[in-house]
């Protein structure tokens, strides 16, 4: 039977699934992120309409409850996403740089040429 | 040291001059620098002092001697040596050396490390200080960062951590640096390894006042080099 926090679940996961979706349309979403989100939504969908799987997937694990697992799967998922937004930063502010680096020989230029 | 004891210039040499508020020691650092002969790049880091009002006074004092290169915001060591390289080259230096520019090295030091560039016998001169002459906690720290340099970077040298360093325009072209800040440094030591360039040690002294020890390689700045060397390994 469907609890309301099934419910709001499930309702969550569609509208996330949707702006991933979109996201990865305008492009701002690289392939493999967004076939690696797709995956853990629908995950999310099915475990909300089938509670029990959580049980079977903990075995697998060889953890005592269901949402045992699930948390851990978060907290990993979480880390990961950290990791990747660290690196994002990372990357723009090399582009940053690089950017100061080309206005600094532009500005050289141009006084050069006055 | 005396006239005739200088080894004569006879390449192109541009002294990438890296500068961050540093308005009581830039006049001084390079016009013992144009003294000597050699083009100064003034890279001024995003400084909020007077640094480019002083930088712009020199570029007309020395005309073609002393170029002004300024970053609009604070990139950090790494940005203004990638710009300063990229100036020199841009310029057509022949021989390209990073000093620093708030008066701990000693412009005499420079005769230690173009001749080797000049006749060709290395790609690379690093200038090393000398680790004895150091204060203890300072030593420690730069002893501990040539083994991390080692092991990130896979080459042990002297002073890993050297502001003074000299490269030929070609091995210039060949270096791929990407670490922003102090890691640099290190960074440097790993591409000698990985481009395969020949590279030779000079020795070096270093001027320690209050004001330079604290702007040196510090046990904060040296875990943010380990951080950012795992933070490369991991991606």
């Amino acid at each position: 039977m469907l609890t309301t926090l099934h419910i709001i679940l499930i309702i969550l996961s569609i509208l996330v699934l949707s702006f991933i979706t979109y996201s990865h349309k305008n492009n701002t979403f690289s392939n493999g992120m967004y076939l690696f989100c797709i995956v853990v939504w629908i995950f999310i969908v099915l475990i909300a309409l089938f509670p029990s799987m959580t049980t079977a997937f903990a075995r697998l694990f060889g953890l005592g409850r269901g949402l045992d697992a699930i948390y851990i799967l978060a907290i990993l998922f979480l880390l990961y996403l950290l990791f990747k937004l660290y690196n994002r930063v990372e990357d723009q502010t090399k582009r940053i740089n690089e950017l100061v680096t080309q206005l600094a020989l532009k500005d050289n230029r141009d006084d050069n040429d006055k | 040291m005396n006239e005739e004891d200088k080894p004569p210039i006879t390449k192109d040499i541009y002294i990438v001059l890296s500068c961050y508020n540093e308005e009581k020691t830039l006049r001084e650092v390079v016009t013992q620098l144009v003294e000597r002969g050699f083009k100064v790049l003034i890279i001024d880091d995003g400084s909020k002092d007077n640094s480019p009002v002083i930088a712009r006074e020199l570029v007309r004092e020395y005309k073609g001697m002393v170029y002004h290169y300024r970053h609009i915001i604070n990139v950090g060591l790494g940005g203004a040596i990638k710009t300063g390289i990229a100036a020199a080259l841009e310029k057509g230096a022949d021989i390209i050396i990073t000093f620093d520019a708030d008066g701990q090295h000693d412009p005499d030091d420079l005769y230690g490390m173009y001749p080797a560039l000049q006749d060709g016998r290395a790609d690379v001169v690093i200038a090393s200080r000398d680790f004895s002459c150091m204060p203890t906690g300072r030593r420690f720290g730069n002893t501990v960062m040539n083994y991390i340099t080692y092991i990130f970077q896979g080459k042990m040298v002297t002073d890993s951590q050297s502001g003074l360093r000299g490269f030929t325009s070609e091995a210039a072209r060949k270096l791929d640096l990407k670490s922003p800040k102090y890691g640099i440094s290190s960074e440097i030591i790993g591409e000698i390894k990985r481009k395969n360039l020949r590279f030779m040690e000079a020795p070096m002294t270093t001027i320690y006042d209050e004001r330079t020890i604290q702007k040196g390689t510090n046990t904060k700045v040296g875990i943010k080099i380990i951080l950012e060397f795992i933070n490369e390994t991991l991606r």
